[in-house]
């Protein structure tokens, strides 16, 4: 008898509902539509990019309810996972290029700079790396940087108040040749969801 | 000279009597084995032989008398019958009707008459499922009947379930002289088991021939009842007569009914897989294919399967795997969603979906049963990824500078299933 109950048991324990899609890009303009350019360029150090205001940006992913790494509605788990597929610079100014760029952090920020010389992830801060872009490792970049993910879950990352992660963006080397530029970041995410047995 | 005319009718009377002796041999009368009875008559024979030993001449003329009695005894199996044995020295003689058939799972009796002037030690039936290596006998202690030196056993119906079956009977007496056989274990008797009720005994004899079937004296007399009686006391008859038990009792095959029906239409209804209606084709008895349309309420799909039911039973025991495809079901019936991208994604919903599932159907199986069946259900689905996106755009992005480009979404899920439905077959 024991058996039938543990193959019961067993189909139950098996049953699952997962939702899954592998690419979710979410695409911010470091300017606002209505400026077609506004970081400076020239060749200077970009610095003035990290310090203008312009390096933290805010991404929403909205009032979901598996967007948690983990809940329970009794025995059944949710488990959700948010992955980072890739995140790129795309240089949106004509004529410009990233050669220049020797790094790029993309930080996880508390939250977001109010304006230049706000500084929101100072050393001090600790703000994790989410991804990153070496021209040392990946090679000098040209239209395009794409940072390596560097977390494996953004889901941790996520404000669950808000629903908000805010990013920063550190870079190291010196700025496209237009005196004024614009870019877009881009991170392709993959969402997977899983509520089942534990 | 004068010495050998008085030897002379001597030896004429003893050749007389090995020439007799010889008419009555096993081989002649009961089917025994030639070599053995000719090995047990040589033994009673043997001071004999030597006397007829001394001429060459009557030895040769005893051997065509002998040679002469064994063309002249019949062939079919027949009966024995006991001969005088004047002095005590000689084992018991057996008279034996052959049994040949026996109906299978039907007891039968197996009946010798054991004589021996000092009293028979209980004759005993060694018996075998045909062809089994001579270990396999099993022996049962054979038991009076009726008057005095007839003995009977009846063969259990266990024992009975086999094609054929092979036997000897043994015999000693008080004195230990033995055994006196009928057969033999190197050539035993053999009974056919037939289907048929009938049990056919060979016909009593018209003219029984007189066998004295005998060991040569002396030859470890206690031994072999001995060991009759420890196998009949230390194994239960179960246990020792596993060799032919073992061979396990005929199961009824499973045999395709006659005059089953092909085809026929099923109807179900279950939980999450909805409903449907399906033809039913069964190329193999126990094989039946299904194929048909399916309906959940929010739209329509198609699926097929198999149903594996192994018996035409009242209640069948089923395997069915099936699979099918729903295509664009509109969910918003069963949804309350206002959101205008989410009524959007919820309009055209088509999804695949494979079961597994265990059932029990009732009723016949060659022309109406109904069922009730559980098990797993696979679902999966995809979402438009354009849809997706203008979900993700319109109840995400607050922010204009934010945009979302989402790719094609699934949903994958495995969950229990219950079904209740009904099958005809009428053609």
């Amino acid at each position: 008898m024991r058996t039938p109950y543990s193959i019961l048991l067993a189909s139950v324990a098996a049953c699952y509902a997962q939702v899954e899609d592998g690419s979710v890009a979410v695409t911010h303009s470091l300017c606002t539509p209505s400026t077609s350019a506004c970081i400076p360029g020239g060749r200077i150090p970009i610095t003035t990019f990290n310090y203008g205001g312009n390096n933290t940006f805010t991404m929403n992913l909205g009032d979901v309810p598996f967007l948690q790494s983990s809940s329970s509605a009794g025995p059944v788990t949710l488990q959700t996972n948010l992955g980072l597929n890739k995140a790129s610079f795309d240089i949106l100014t004509s004529g410009a290029d990233f050669k220049g760029i020797t790094q790029v952090q993309l930080l996880r920020a508390p939250r977001a700079s109010t304006g230049a010389g706000d500084e929101v992830c100072p050393p001090s801060a600790n703000c994790p790396v989410v991804a990153l872009y070496k021209q040392s490792t990946d090679g000098v970049a040209d239209q395009q940087i794409v940072l390596k993910s560097q977390v494996p879950n953004l889901i941790d990352l996520v404000d669950q108040t808000n629903h908000n992660i805010v990013f920063e963006v550190t870079v190291q080397g010196t700025a496209p040749q237009p005196t004024l530029w614009d870019a877009s970041f881009t991170m392709d995410l993959a969402l997977s969801a899983r509520a089942g047995l534990p | 000279m004068h010495v050998c005319k008085l030897v002379a009718p001597i030896l004429l009377g003893l050749l007389l009597t090995t020439a007799a002796a010889a008419q009555t041999g096993p081989d002649a009368g009961t089917g025994a084995a030639p070599e053995s009875a000719s090995a047990r008559t040589a033994g009673t024979k043997k001071s004999r032989k030597k006397s007829a030993a001394k001429s060459s001449k009557k030895t040769a003329s005893k051997k065509r008398k002998r040679k002469k009695a064994r063309v002249a005894a019949p062939v079919a199996p027949a009966p024995v019958e006991a001969v005088k044995v004047p002095e005590d020295h000689e084992p018991p003689i057996l008279t034996h009707t052959p049994v040949i058939t026996a109906k299978k799972g039907i007891p039968f009796t197996i009946a010798v008459n054991a004589a021996d002037q000092s009293g028979v030690v209980g004759p005993t039936l060694y018996l075998r499922k045909k062809g089994a290596p001579a270990s396999d006998y099993v022996s049962m202690r054979m038991s009076a009947a009726g008057p005095p030196g007839e003995y009977a056993l009846e063969v259990p119906a266990a024992l009975v379930s086999v094609d054929a079956l092979e036997y000897y009977i043994e015999a000693w007496d008080e004195h230990g002289n033995g055994p006196a056989r009928v057969g033999s274990p190197d050539n035993p008797l053999a009974v056919s088991v037939e289907q048929e009720k009938k049990v056919v005994i060979a016909p009593p004899p018209v003219a029984p021939a007189a066998v004295v079937i005998a060991e040569p004296k002396g030859a470890t007399p206690a031994s072999a009842p001995t060991t009759v009686l420890q196998a009949t006391r230390e194994q239960p008859l179960e246990s020792a007569t596993s060799a032919i038990v073992a061979a396990p009792a005929p199961k009824k095959p499973i045999e395709p009914p006659s005059g089953e029906t092909l085809i026929g239409l099923g109807i179900d209804a279950g939980f999450p897989g909805g409903g449907g209606l399906s033809l039913l084709v069964r190329p193999l008895w126990w094989l039946r294919l299904n194929g048909g349309l399916a309906y959940n309420y929010v739209g329509l799909g198609y699926r097929g399967g198999i149903s594996l039911a192994p018996c035409f039973c009242v209640v069948t025991p089923t395997l069915n795997l099936d699979a099918g495809h729903y295509v664009n079901g509109d969910w918003n019936k069963v949804s309350n969603v206002t959101d205008p991208n989410a009524h959007a994604l919820l309009s055209r919903v088509s999804y695949t979906f494979a079961t597994a599932q265990l059932g029990l159907e009732f009723g016949s199986q060659r022309w109406f049963n109904f069922y009730l069946r559980g098990g797993l259900a696979y679902f999966e689905t995809g979402f438009s990824g354009s849809d997706l996106t203008s979900l993700a755009q319109g109840k995400i992005a607050s922010d204009p500078s934010t945009t979302y480009k989402v790719g094609d979404g699934k949903l994958k899920s495995l969950a229990p299933c219950v079904s209740l439905g009904a099958n005809t077959l009428g053609y």
